[in-house]
């Protein structure tokens, strides 16, 4: 039991590092608001929150700062609440 | 040291790098029939290409008839402030229409007029009958260029077959033992593994240095990697002195605020709440510019009169236009100024410094994409097997200061023409050569050095500040030879200090912090080069402007520079001549005048 605990939470900690570099993007918009809750707000966050910012991150880069930017509504209700908290309104 | 298993791979051309200048020659070369690899770090449409949302130059005529490549031709000789090579120039200018319609026809999007033709919009310093009035020359895929374009690129380069290896890092460049390329050591992010691709020859394209200054709009993502590991490889770097600024990017994010800020009313004031552009430029104000704008606003932080606990940076003063003039004339800069300073622009200044936004130093190479280097004399001399292309590279057809829309151009015809003259020179499935033993070693006792770097004491993000801000004070817009001294006798500090760099864990699976300490290597690579080169120039020129040596001075400095680092903070200097020439007798060289708007 033990042994499958450690290697569960050693899974854990290699997607928290594969989700930390895939909030490296083209756009430094991105970057910022990224890491930004990448360092306040992941690792304290619901796993349901965990598992819609690792959905979010498959979002192409001109679409996720037309949300975060407010330029136009998130089209995917699964995030709205995310990108609320993203640009600092949530 | 660890033992690696290293994993190989034999390819025809291997491709460091998957923006718009690496996809573009990915897809020509798998077309081609080459056995290609494309090597990138980020997932290809994650490329900083896809911030470039103002779109692309080409003298298509769509919207002006009247209009010529040889227009766009004299403008980027101009905007290059004569630096530029002018065969180079004409090559990309005319090669620019072909290559658009190839974008086209490859499926890129572009934004149509009501007949149907590709929609031409208007930029700065695009002119009709040189110089005579505003041209309607750059193209785009609304505001989505960048993005459509390395999508369009990448899903032809699959279908032609060519190989993606995405999230893997390249170590360094795999030298034979006269100083040829033969492939390049990369890391398997995802799995962490080593690979070795070895091929005839290796295409560097792996974008600008952007993050090497405390300020800049560039993604995290742009750390120089390809001038990092051709330095090492002992290859020369062109022209980086010449770092292109934006005056307003917000303190601390680099995210920008457009110059229209100023052109609605906005001013910008120091720590003694003082409009000082009315010292600067009396009648144009803060209007004057871009380059007077942030040289000014250096001079104000380098003389003690920035604003904030550690009086670095200027405020944009926007809130007495009042909510309704801003939302309707500036709309989104409330938003921007909110998400990224905290502030409400409505009510309160937008702290902002003068940002860096482009690098047009780099590798150089002639037309066809080749790394040229002065060997015996020689100023065009090849590196065999090695070729850049994209702002990695320096061509130069930006010279000393790029103009807007250039970039994805070049991207798009120096990518292209690489992959052409691979096509005509290459082989396919020709027999590759041996790799020197200890060019691989070195890059494998490096990589094994910083992995276990658990000992040092110094954090790679506190470096990389201390080099940024370094490079943010001393090598930015305002330049005198004193300052630059300075920063530079710092910045030699810092580079030593890398010595007692520390990676938090030895593994290789998704080791971010191991990445950025390599990426870090690389972004001191390129800022030593920049301040020693930027030391080295004295006279102004395009971006690299000197209070002390105001005027460009053609007789002495009508050349590139040359830098060879030769030794841990030492940077050697040569030059090679600018060509003073066209390729044919369809344009005629272009005289150097001096550059007014």
């Amino acid at each position: 039991m033990t042994t499958e605990a450690s290697g569960a939470s050693r899974d854990a900690t290699i997607e928290d590092r594969r989700v930390r570099w895939h909030c490296r993007r083209g756009m430094k918009e991105l970057d910022v608001l990224l890491e930004r809750y990448l360092g306040s707000r992941y690792a304290q966050a619901p796993a349901v929150e965990r598992e819609t910012f690792k959905q979010l991150l498959e979002v192409d880069d001109p679409t996720l700062w037309h949300w975060l930017s407010g330029a136009g509504p998130v089209e995917d209700p699964r995030f709205n609440a995310l990108v609320e908290r993203l640009r600092g309104r949530g | 040291m660890a033992a690696y298993d290293i994993v190989d791979h034999a390819y025809d051309v291997v491709v460091v790098g998957a923006g718009g200048a690496g996809l573009r020659a990915t897809l020509g070369l798998a077309e081609a029939g080459l056995k290609t690899a494309s090597i990138s770090k980020v997932f290809p449409t994650r490329s900083h290409t896809v911030a470039a949302q103002g779109g692309i130059s080409a003298a298509l005529g769509n919207i002006q008839p009247e209009d010529n490549w040889r227009y766009h031709m004299y403008d980027t000789v101009k905007g290059s402030d004569w630096l530029g090579d002018q065969d180079a120039i004409q090559y990309m200018t005319r090669e620019a229409i072909p290559a658009i319609i190839e974008l086209e026809h490859y499926g890129m999007p572009f934004s149509r007029t009501p007949d149907g033709k590709i929609y031409q919009r208007p930029f700065g310093g695009m002119s009709l009958n040189y110089g005579e009035k505003q041209a309607h020359r750059t193209c785009a895929a609304a505001d989505r260029t960048g993005h459509a374009m390395l999508h369009t690129l990448y899903q032809q380069a699959l279908k032609a077959k060519a190989e993606f290896y995405i999230e893997y890092f390249a170590i360094d460049l795999l030298m034979a033992e006269d100083g040829s390329c033969h492939g390049v050591l990369a890391w398997d992010l995802n799995d962490g593994k080593l690979h070795r691709f070895r091929a005839q020859r290796t295409i560097l394209a792996t974008g600008g240095y952007g993050r090497a200054f405390f300020s800049c709009t560039s993604a995290h993502t742009c750390t120089g990697d390809g001038g990092g590991m051709a330095a090492r490889a002992g290859i020369a770097l062109q022209d980086m002195e010449f770092v292109q600024f934006h005056p307003t990017g917000i303190y601390g994010a680099g995210c920008l605020i457009t110059e229209g800020s100023r052109g609605e009313g906005g001013y910008l004031t120091n720590a003694k709440n003082e409009r000082f552009m009315e010292r600067y430029a009396p009648h144009d104000k803060d209007l004057a510019c871009r380059d007077v704008v942030a040289r000014a606003m250096t001079v104000e932080i380098n003389e003690g009169r920035g604003v904030g606990g550690e009086h670095d940076h200027i405020f944009l003063n926007l809130q007495h236009l009042g909510p309704q003039v801003l939302h309707e004339r500036l709309p989104g800069i409330t938003e921007t100024a909110r998400i990224f300073a905290g502030v409400d622009a409505t009510k309160e200044p937008i702290p902002v410094l003068p940002t860096v936004h482009y690098n047009m130093g780099g590798i150089p190479t002639n037309m066809h994409g080749e790394v040229v280097t002065l060997k015996d004399g020689n100023p065009d001399a090849v590196v065999p097997g090695l070729m850049a292309v994209g702002e990695a590279a320096c061509v130069s057809v930006h010279g000393a200061n790029r103009l807007g829309s250039n970039s994805l151009l070049d991207l798009v015809v120096f990518g292209r023409a690489a992959a052409l003259e691979c096509a005509a020179k290459l082989k396919i499935g020709a027999p590759l050569k041996a790799i020197a033993k200890d060019s691989e070693d070195r890059a494998l006792a490096r990589f094994d050095r910083l992995r276990y770097a658990q000992k040092g004491t110094l954090g790679t993000a506190q470096i990389r500040v201390k080099m940024q801000k370094t490079m943010q004070a001393h090598a930015a817009v305002f330049r005198t030879q004193e300052s630059m001294d300075k920063g530079r006798a710092l910045l030699n500090d810092i580079i030593k200090s890398y010595d007692d760099v520390q990676v938090s864990d030895t593994s290789l699976v998704w080791n971010s912090d191991l990445a950025e300490t390599m990426e870090l290597e690389n972004l001191l690579t390129n800022a030593l080069f920049t301040l020693a080169c930027a030391q080295n120039r004295t006279e102004s020129r395009g971006a690299h402007a000197r209070d002390d040596c105001p005027d460009r001075d053609d007789v002495h400095w009508m050349k590139h520079t040359l830098a060879w680092r030769d030794g841990e903070t030492s940077v050697k200097i040569d030059y090679r001549p600018v060509h003073t020439y066209t390729l044919d007798e369809e344009a005629k060289y272009i005289e150097p005048q001096v550059r007014e708007y």
